[in-house]
Formats: structure tokens, sequence, C-alpha cells
């Protein structure tokens, strides 16, 4: 089993690498205004047309690199979360990440707010901030006794996340004319990348996933019961309120940005684990690669699957994802028996 | 080495019923010490006083003369090692890599095992007999194959005192006696203070120096096991009659089913 799992790892890494060079070219190369091969040899060599490096620089770029920042930040989230509620369908989103910046979101495009900073419109950080809120909301609604376990966390998460969703509803009714705006908000874009995204949504994203890999042995610990682990020198409550910390930063920094991308967070460690085995020492890593990749192709398929428009990259990743994700749920069942 | 005293410790769920009420007894360093009563009587809840897991109300957990409340995580890690209940994970790691664990509290954050740790291991799955099991999945472990996995884990960790809870509960025979003999050989061989919470009295009986006897969280009777499993003291605390029969020098407990 251990030759198997090495095995595993080393053709995972030899599929990744050029699976990831070749989702950055995609990502480059197609669209509507496209960029060719040629055109991208010269924009290194600095002898491209102004409107290509406009098109790269200004659109390509940023939007690749969100795209694939955000899909690893959410997987790797995902990833921990999973491992220490000890629960399969654990990510950012159950603890209130997505309801509360829908609820931001929903907050700042209902009423037009003028806010701004850093040059962020009021969408992003209403946001930003509405997710922070639901967080903190659920996890000391979840604290009982200075404890915070699994089940009530999840519990107080569902209920917040409901009360949330009905407010976006209640907001949605009153304010019709808005409603498109925050129905494509909610199924997440990236289709307004900017540089002022970039600088400031990447940082807290890498930085919490960099995090998470200090974890990743306690992460393994924890899966032995929570007095088990503290016997063997891990203090539980102490990884999960810190895992909850940062990996809430990296959810709603990405949600920020792009709106509530569903999916990743769950899909793409199931499978990571499905091949690598449950050692999240491995399983992390590979899952924000594994996370940036889907994502940056499901973006680039968003972009380009139909003339006339954008589709949102949330139903890209709902429609090509999960098929392929249950396909290998069976397999991994038959395999097992 | 390292002995445990427990002062005069009172600790409750809910605010009108008391799980334990001033319990006090020393087990001295290397003592193998077992914790009886009937179900709801106070022993995991004792055992986890010990450990401090719980903070007890009132009264102090003393290892070595420091208070348990006092150590850190890791230092807890250090002197003492758990052995739960047999529980399943649905997880495949390997026997070897749960056992690895046991290393752990010696390991500074962001570092990898070492040689040495590996050694350890090794000869912590020898000494429980279960060296051919380091690379099957836990998966597929049986009960019994599982809890000597548990007791290797807890022999890695290297700590002088060993707490168990209910260890060979719904176990065959051969596997009850295995592990309790495994413990008890293995305790003695490296003076470590064993506390083990029991159901079954001729397990404690065979194996223990010490026995705590507890009733509706009160100590009520400790000492040899001749001197607290008496008839009488059975029968008072469980409610049920019991004979007890004398074979090859060795005494066991029998209940008396009507009938």
């Amino acid at each position: 089993m251990k030759q198997l799992r090495s095995k595993n790892t080393r053709i995972t890494f030899t599929v990744m690498l050029p699976l990831g060079i070749a989702a950055f070219l995609a990502a480059f190369l197609l669209g509507s205004s496209g960029v060719s091969i040629g055109e991208l040899i010269r924009l290194i060599g600095g002898t491209a047309e102004r409107s290509t490096a406009i098109i790269f620089f200004n659109l390509r770029l940023p939007r690749a690199l969100l795209a694939f920042v955000s899909g690893g930040a959410l997987s790797i989230s995902g990833a921990c979360l999973q491992g220490m509620f000890k629960n399969p369908m654990a990510d950012s989103y159950v603890v209130g990440v997505s309801s509360g910046a829908a609820l931001g979101a929903t907050v700042a495009l209902a009423f037009s707010a003028q806010l701004a900073f850093l040059g962020f419109g009021a969408v992003t950080i209403l946001a930003f901030m509405g997710a922070l809120f639901a967080v903190f909301l659920v996890y000391n609604l979840a604290k009982i006794q200075g404890k915070v376990s699994t089940f009530s966390l999840l519990l107080s998460g569902i209920a917040i996340s409901t009360l949330c969703s009905a407010l976006v509803y209640c907001i949605m009714i009153l304010y019709r004319d808005k409603m498109e705006h925050i129905v494509m908000w909610t199924m997440g874009s990236f289709s307004s990348p900017s540089w002022d995204k970039v600088v400031v949504a990447l940082p807290p994203m890498l930085v919490a996933s960099v995090l998470c890999l200090v974890f990743a042995k306690d992460l393994n610990i924890m899966l032995q019961g929570d007095e088990a682990a503290r016997h063997l020198g891990v203090d539980s409550g102490k990884v999960r309120r810190n895992l909850i910390v940062i990996t809430t930063l990296a959810a709603a920094s990405a949600v920020s940005v792009s709106g509530i991308i569903g999916f990743v967070g769950l899909i793409i460690p199931h499978i990571l684990r499905l091949i690598l085995g449950p050692d999240h020492r491995r399983l992390l890593p590979y899952s924000f690669f594994g996370g940036g990749i889907f994502l940056l192709l499901a973006d680039t398929l968003a972009r380009i699957v139909l003339d006339s428009q954008e589709i949102p990259v949330g139903v890209i990743t709902a429609v090509v994802g999960v098929p392929f994700f249950l396909y290998l749920l069976r397999r991994g069942k038959k395999v097992a028996k | 080495m390292s002995d445990i005293r427990i002062c005069n410790i009172s600790y409750s769920y809910t605010p009108s019923e008391k799980a334990l009420r001033g319990v006090s007894f020393c087990i001295p360093a290397g003592c193998f010490c077992g914790i009886i009563g009937p179900n709801g009587s106070g022993k995991t809840t004792l055992l986890k006083c010990i450990s401090g897991y719980f903070t007890p109300d009132e009264g102090q957990v003393l290892i070595d003369g420091k208070d348990v409340a006092c150590f850190s995580t890791r230092e807890i890690a250090k002197r003492m090692a758990l052995v739960q209940q047999h529980a399943s994970l649905e997880y495949d790691f390997t026997v070897m890599d749960i056992v690895l664990t046991g290393r752990n509290p010696h390991i500074k954050r962001m570092r990898s095992e070492t040689e040495a740790d590996y050694a350890i291991a090794h000869n912590a799955l020898e000494c429980a007999g279960i060296h051919e099991l380091k690379d099957r999945l836990l998966t597929t472990l049986s009960g019994g194959e599982w809890q000597m996995m548990i007791l290797a884990r807890a022999l890695c960790q290297q700590a002088d005192i060993m707490l168990l809870d209910e260890p060979v509960a719904g176990l065959d025979i051969a596997h009850q006696v295995g592990i309790m003999s495994t413990v008890r050989r293995l305790a003695a061989e490296r003076g470590i203070s064993v506390v083990c919470v029991l159901h079954d009295l001729n397990l404690a009986r065979a194996f223990c120096q010490q026995i705590v006897l507890l009733k509706k969280g009160m100590r009520y009777a400790e000492g040899t096991p001749d001197s607290v499993l008496t008839k009488s003291n059975i029968e008072h605390v469980y409610g049920t009659k019991v004979n007890i029969i004398e074979q090859d020098g060795q005494k066991y407990i029998l209940p008396v089913i009507a009938g």
C-alpha cells in the first residue's frame, strides 16, 4: 500500500505539472480576442503590439492568477476543514463564508452602496466583511462553555447560512431591479479582473495556504479523536480555532473577488484523497495545486464555451466537476470492496 | 517512574449531580492500578480527571507533586499515554502511520520523523507482537489487532504513565488476556505506572496490584485485589449476588444466576 501511495504521488506530480502549465497557456491563448503563441513569445521578448500587451497584462494574466490562487485557496481550505471536522461535507462554506459574503454583496448591490477602499468597490468590501462576520457569529454561537464541538459548529453554520440566505431573498424581492446582478454575483465569476484585486486578494490567500501546511500533521493526529490527540501532543481546540481563522481568511478573500464558486473545496480534496490517501502532509499541497488547475481550466471554459457571453464559472465547476467526482467516488468504492 | 496522587477531587457534568465526590487515593510509581465499579459510577470521569482532560471542580491531581492542570499539552503527551476503548477510524492510514504518531510529542513542528523515531516505532510494534501488521490498512484490522496497535502507539510515546479506558471491552478472551498480559509485562519491564478502567472483575483481580472500587462517584474501597474484591463489597456495590470460587490457587468471581 505504501509503495502504491508513493507511486500514485509520483504519477499525480508528473500529471499535475504539465497540466498546470497547459492550463495557464490555455488561459492566455484561448478566447474571443485571442493572443496567439507567436504573440505570447513576442510579448516575453517585449516586441508585441500594444493592444496584445494590454489584453495580456490587464486581462488575461491577472484573471489567470486570480482563478488559480482562488481555486487553490478554496481547495486547501476545504481539505483542512474536512480533516478537522472529520466530515466529508465540510468546506469553508458550511461555516458561513459564502452566505455571509452573499449577504454583504447583496446589501452593496441593492443599496448601490458608495463605499470604496484601496480602489475596491463596495461589493468586494462588504462581501469580505460579511464572510468574516458570519464565521465570527457561527463560531461564537457554537462555543459552549469555552469549547467548540464539531456538531454545534456545523449546526450553527447551517442556521446562520439559512438566515443570511433568507435575508438575501428578502432584499432581492424588495429590490427587483437589482435581482439579476445579485444572482450573477452569487454564481461566481472572474469576469472583471484587475491588478488591484490581485494585489489585495492574492497575498492573504497564499499566506493562508502556506499556514495550513503548518497544521498538516496535527490534522492527521486529530482524526484519532480529540482526547487521543491531546495525549499525542495536539491541542485540537487550539488547532481548530487557528485553522478556522486561516481558512476563513483564504475563502473570504477568494469569495470577495470572485463571488461564490462552489464545489472546488469539496471535490478536489476528495479526488486527491482517493488517489493519494488521507495523509494531510501530502493531501494539502496537492489540493492547492489541484484546485488551482481545476478552477483555471473551468474559468477558461466559462470564457470560451459560448460565443455571445460568459457563463458563470460556478456553473462550469458544477457541470464538469460533479459527474467526474461521482464517477471517481463510485469507482473508489468498488476498488475498496 | 511517576507517582500519582488524587487529592479529594469532585467533578460534575450538571450542577445538580456530581459524577465524582471527594475521591482521594495514591498510585505509587510503577504500580498497576485498576479502577472498577458499576456503569455510571464515575470510572471514566475519574480517568479523564487524572489525565487532565477534565479539570476537577474541587481538589487536584498531582503527578510527581505537580498539578496536572499546569501541564502543557506536549508535557501531558510526554508523560501520559492513553489507550481508549476500541473505536474504528475509516481512513486509509497504515498501522505504522498510527504508531508513529506516538512520536509526535517528541518531534518539533514541521519536522519529520528521524531514523531513531522509526527504530522506536519498530521496537514498539515488536514489543506488542504485531510487527507483521505494520503495512496493513486500518480498515482491515480486527478489534484485537486494533487495540494492539494502540498499545504499540502508547509504547512509542515512551511515557512513564499509561492510562487505559476499558482496553479490552468487546474483545474475545484470547485478546483480553493477551492485551492485559502485554501491558503488565511491559509496565514491569519499563517501570510504567498503569491506571486501567476495567469492567471484568476477574481480569482486575488477575492483573492489578491495586484496585479502586467506585460507587456513585465515591471511593468505596481501595487496596489490594484480595482486600477490595470481597463477596460483601461486590454485592454491596453492584447489588447482585456473587460466589467466589477457588481453583488452582486463583480466585474467581462468578455471578449467581437465578433459575
